[in-house]
């Protein structure tokens, strides 16, 4: 699980590695670090991490979020998420086949189509007794 | 030191090179271009929380991320990106009543200016209007 007290600084190899463990992540500059290395960002592992925005990010069905904290949502978890008005999504971070587990998130929402938000606010809701 | 050859950089839409700014804390922005993490960066550390009373002209602003459009903040004669055929892809609206992760833009003016991987978010008026923005070309 994430640490606040012990996570190490952003890492200088943001485009090369593929596993982070216990350091803080800022998507922003982990996408411009991606793209002078010619990547994009699919198939990375965040174990522990501390997830920084501002950023948006839509995440593909296959990307992964275990035990981790979405962030402040003030009070209502819907404040996480935004809903496309088109088909597409520009502006927004793409996450393909990555995996997050014991992470937190600061500043980072989650955008999709109704689908994706209705099922994402789901997960995160607890059913009542 | 980086030497950058200022012919090799790729042309903008604004009929001239790419030209990016070399202080990122100017209060107005003329022909140069920048990404708008890293100017929202520059105002965080100097104790900001929204991009505040900023005007840009003749400038491309690129993503990727989604502008939160506030109260103040104009736009005229701007290129909004590459919609891929669609405006409404441009447009998130937020769910409830924040849009955390957005980047907070407050009293600034946009002018000929073109924007790059970006997307707006906003009250329901703001994103009516962009909406309703006609295709070109």
């Amino acid at each position: 699980m994430y640490d606040l007290d012990n996570t190490d600084p952003v890492p200088h190899d943001l485009g090369t590695r593929l596993v982070f463990e216990k350091e803080r992540i800022p998507l922003a500059q982990l996408v411009d670090a991606l793209e002078a290395a010619g990547q994009t960002l699919t198939g990375r592992r965040f174990v522990d991490c501390v997830i920084h925005g501002p950023c948006v990010v839509m995440p593909a069905t296959e990307t992964k979020f275990d035990n981790c904290n979405l962030g402040d949502v003030a009070g209502d978890v819907r404040n996480l998420f935004l809903r496309s008005a088109g088909p597409m999504v520009i502006g927004a971070i793409p996450l393909n086949d990555s995996h997050f587990d014991g992470c937190i998130f600061m500043g980072v929402g989650f955008a999709g189509h109704d689908d994706f938000v209705n099922a994402f606010i789901d997960i995160l809701t607890p059913t009542k007794a | 030191m980086t030497f950058i050859d200022s012919t090799q950089l790729p042309m903008t839409g604004l009929g001239r090179q790419f030209n990016l700014t070399d202080d990122i804390s100017k209060r107005a922005f003329v022909d140069e271009d920048l990404a708008l993490y890293d100017l929202f960066g520059h105002h965080l550390r100097t104790g900001r929380s929204m991009i505040d009373g900023v005007t840009f002209t003749g400038c491309r602003i690129e993503g990727p991320a989604v502008m939160l459009i506030l109260p103040g903040t104009t736009f005229d004669a701007v290129n909004f990106g590459e919609s891929r055929g669609d405006i409404g892809n441009l447009v998130l609206r937020p769910v409830r009543n924040m849009a955390i992760g957005a980047i907070p833009v407050i009293n600034c003016a946009f002018r000929n200016c073109e924007f790059h991987a970006l997307g707006f978010t906003g009250n329901e008026q703001i994103l009516s209007e962009i909406l309703a923005i006609k295709s070109v070309g």
